[in-house]
């Protein structure tokens, strides 16, 4: 007897592969710190996932979140471009391809960065005058 | 008191000052007018002989002048004279008459005493006195039954001028009688029984043609000339008699009609034509009130009850919003007689489940066709007219009822009080047709009616479970057909399935489609479902070329005995696809029922092939 196979029609399901979940075994569900959803699903202002709502993987720590979740935490001034999860300054592992989210995403950390560094020239200059001050704004 | 009438009598009782005056010899005069008067029962009427009425002579004139002078005297004289008369009718009167025999009597009766009567010169009010006396005696005689068979064959049929002019003898002489009532009522009750006996002939189970105007045909051609004909001799009001006719056939009708009313429901919409025509003669609230008691009665008996198929029940839901806003398009019935049956379906779990597949199924002999229709009627056309002027709730409404719900659809999802339930469904159901491949347009038209209907933030699921279908033509291989799913937008029932191995084949392209695909979509990966999905494949056994589609794991186990002449048993097949038995003997024994494989022992399988081809 031969068989002989002409079609095999199958079905997969896809996941964000995230370091801490690449097990054989499947995956993990987790969620984005910000919203509390799962990578494999959309930030609160999108319809579908995936390609449409991506995620970011961050460099500096070790938090991801979706790109519009994390995007629009960094537009708050407040931010100062630190990750929400950890507070240490957020950086993300960029990926092969870009986009104009990503620029976006680039300047705001860039701005914040900016901040920063200028906050803390000034610091410096008033550091006899208001080092304790500034002791308690840096904490 | 039986006082026969003698000369001693009458003298005893009219007093002598007024007939002396005459001069005569009284007794005698009273002697003479007794003679004339005789006999007080016209004889040999039977033999239409009756005794002839002679005229009175002169001097029997004169005695009648003489003494029945005064009122008063005639007055008594006139009571002894029928109480004569009326102790002769006991004897002499013939019982056992046809009708028309004792129509033919009154008058010879009638006759012999008025003509008598005529000589005695009574004042208008002696001469009334007697006739009633008169026709109390007759009257008596008159047998009702004889009276009612009689008129019961002549009154409404045809009118030919032989009984014609029979009857018009017949009604004068019993309204000469003053039997003027009795004729009446029972020409109504005649009439009555006539129409409920046509009624019942011409109504009963007829529900797909009107018959309404042949109703009123059958009164105004057939009931009424014979009313009016009656009652132009009674001096009846005539006029008020025919719209009373045709309200007592309108409520017999209804009334008919109340007692078929859930089998006319039930063939619905054939029955068009009876309850349009319901509507129109179901005027009177207590009416209302049986229709609906009726109905909801029958339902009971018929329809909620555990041994009722839960489409049946629904499939008489519509029916009955149907045929009610017809009977009564304000919706105030519909609203009392659908409550039971609300209140019933909530109690079946297959509620959901039944209308979704009936909103989903265009196929015209389905049970609930109606629901597909409902879904594609555009939303506007049901908001009806009836918002345009206000009138104040009927009077038979329940408190709560509430105007213009008379949409089907939207009725049987005000069931439940969550609308969650039904885009479960309908996400499982288009989900499952997703899978097995079924055509994305026609779902996604379907789709489009659901939220014209729910709403669209509802369908978010579907929506994504569509695209990914969609996409999934980016991912078409050489064999391997790939659809990639976003796995927390299906459910996850359609999702989880015991894994198993793939032939090598398969499993080599899938790998080559899981590295493209992490190339096309960095930072993501896939997950194959091996068990979800279809394949198919042709077989070469006995020279002969056969084709199959069927399950990935029936294919992964006839991929066994590819080109292998040796048996393989089960504990073999289990192992190489990661199974458990008794799932691998399932997949076998799948092959053994299409007869490509034989089964060897209860455990060894074989291809079965005829032996020149080994
Ligand atoms: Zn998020
Ligand atoms: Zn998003
Ligand atoms: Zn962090």
């Amino acid at each position: 007897m031969k068989v002989k196979i002409l079609e095999w029609k199958s079905f997969a399901t896809w996941h964000w592969d995230l370091a801490t979940s690449a097990d054989d075994s499947g995956y993990v569900e987790e969620l984005c710190g910000i919203c509390r959803v799962s990578f494999d699903g959309t930030c609160p202002n999108c319809k579908y996932p995936g390609d449409d709502c991506p995620i970011v993987l961050g460099s500096g720590c070790t938090h991801n979140f979706h790109l519009h979740c994390i995007l629009k935490w960094l537009e708050q001034e407040s931010s100062k471009g630190l990750c929400p999860m950890c507070r240490q300054i957020f950086t993300f592992k960029e990926p092969e391809q870009t986009s104009d989210v990503l620029i976006n995403l680039k300047t705001l950390i860039d701005g914040h960065r900016v901040m920063r560094e200028r906050f803390q020239q000034g610091n410096e200059q008033e550091f006899e005058a208001f080092g304790a001050d500034q002791d308690l704004q840096m904490a | 008191m039986n006082i026969e009438i003698t000369s001693k009598v009458i003298s005893q009782i009219i007093p002598r000052p007024g007939l002396y005056d005459l001069g005569g010899d009284l007794d005698n005069d009273i002697q003479i007018v007794l003679d004339w008067l005789s006999p007080y029962y016209p004889e040999n009427l039977n033999n239409n002989k009756p005794t002839k009425i002679v005229d009175p002579s002169v001097r029997v004139k004169k005695a009648i002048h003489g003494y029945l002078k005064h009122e008063s005297n005639q007055i008594e004289f006139v009571m002894v004279y029928i109480n004569t008369i009326s102790s002769q009718f006991e004897t002499k009167f013939v019982a056992d008459l046809s009708f028309l025999e004792y129509i033919h009597m009154v008058r010879q009766l009638s006759h012999y005493y008025n003509c008598h009567l005529d000589y005695l010169n009574l004042t208008n009010r002696s001469r009334m006195i007697f006739t009633r006396k008169l026709n109390l005696l007759i009257n008596s005689k008159l047998s009702h039954t004889k009276m009612e068979e009689y008129f019961a064959e002549r009154l409404f049929g045809d009118l030919s001028s032989q009984s014609h002019f029979e009857l018009i003898d017949v009604i004068t002489t019993l309204t000469s009688i003053n039997l003027t009532n009795e004729l009446n009522s029972t020409m109504i009750q005649l009439a009555i029984s006539t129409i409920k006996r046509n009624i019942k002939e011409i109504a009963t189970e007829k529900w797909t043609v009107p018959i309404l105007d042949s109703i009123n045909n059958c009164i105004t051609t057939q009931i009424y000339p014979t009313f009016s004909l009656v009652t132009s001799y009674t001096e009846s009001p005539a006029a008020s008699y025919l719209s009373s006719l045709n309200t007592t056939a309108h409520d017999e009708l209804v009334h008919l009609r109340i007692s078929e009313i859930y089998t006319m429901v039930s063939t619905y919409p054939s029955s068009i034509p009876a309850l349009e025509e319901l509507h129109l003669c179901l005027t009177s609230s207590t009416k209302r009130r049986q229709l609906t008691t009726s109905f909801i009665d029958s339902m009971r008996k018929h329809l909620l009850h555990s041994g009722a198929d839960t489409v049946d029940i629904i499939h008489i839901y519509i029916k009955t919003m149907q045929s009610f806003l017809i009977i009564d398009p304000r919706g105030v019935l519909l609203d009392q007689v659908i409550r039971p049956a609300r209140k019933y379906l909530r109690t079946r779990d297959d509620v959901v489940i039944k209308l979704v597949h009936g909103m989903l199924n265009n196929n015209p002999s389905s049970k609930l066709y109606e629901l597909a229709v409902e879904l594609t009627r555009k939303q506007e056309s049901i908001v009806r007219d009836e918002g345009l002027k206000w009138t104040p709730d009927p009077i038979d409404a329940l408190a709560d009822f509430k105007r213009g719900k008379h949409d089907v659809i939207e009725s049987l999802l005000s069931i439940f009080t969550s609308k969650e339930v039904f885009i479960d469904e309908f996400t499982r159901l288009f989900g499952k047709q997703l899978i097995e491949g079924g055509d994305v347009q026609d779902i996604e038209e379907k789709l489009v009616l659901l939220k014209s209907r729910f709403g669209n933030d509802l369908f978010t699921m579907l929506d994504i479970m569509i695209r990914d279908i969609r996409q999934s033509g980016l991912y078409q291989g050489d064999l391997l057909r790939m659809s990639v799913l976003s796995h927390l937008y299906w459910p996850s029932s359609m999702l989880e399935h015991d894994s198993f191995s793939v032939p090598d084949l398969i499993q080599q392209r899938f790998d080559e489609f899981k590295s493209q695909f992490i190339n096309d979509k960095p930072g993501r990966t896939v997950k194959h479902i091996p068990s979800l999905g279809s394949v198919t494949l042709e077989l070469e056994i006995n020279h002969e070329t056969k084709s199959f589609v069927v399950t990935p794991l029936q294919a992964a186990i006839i991929d066994l005995f590819n080109e292998k002449s040796d048996e393989v048993s089960v504990n073999d097949a289990a192992t190489k696809l990661s199974i458990s038995e008794y799932t691998a003997t399932q997949a076998l024994n799948f092959w053994v029922d299409e007869k490509v494989l034989m089964k060897l022992t209860s455990t060894l399988y074989i291809a079965n092939e005829d032996d020149e081809s080994f």
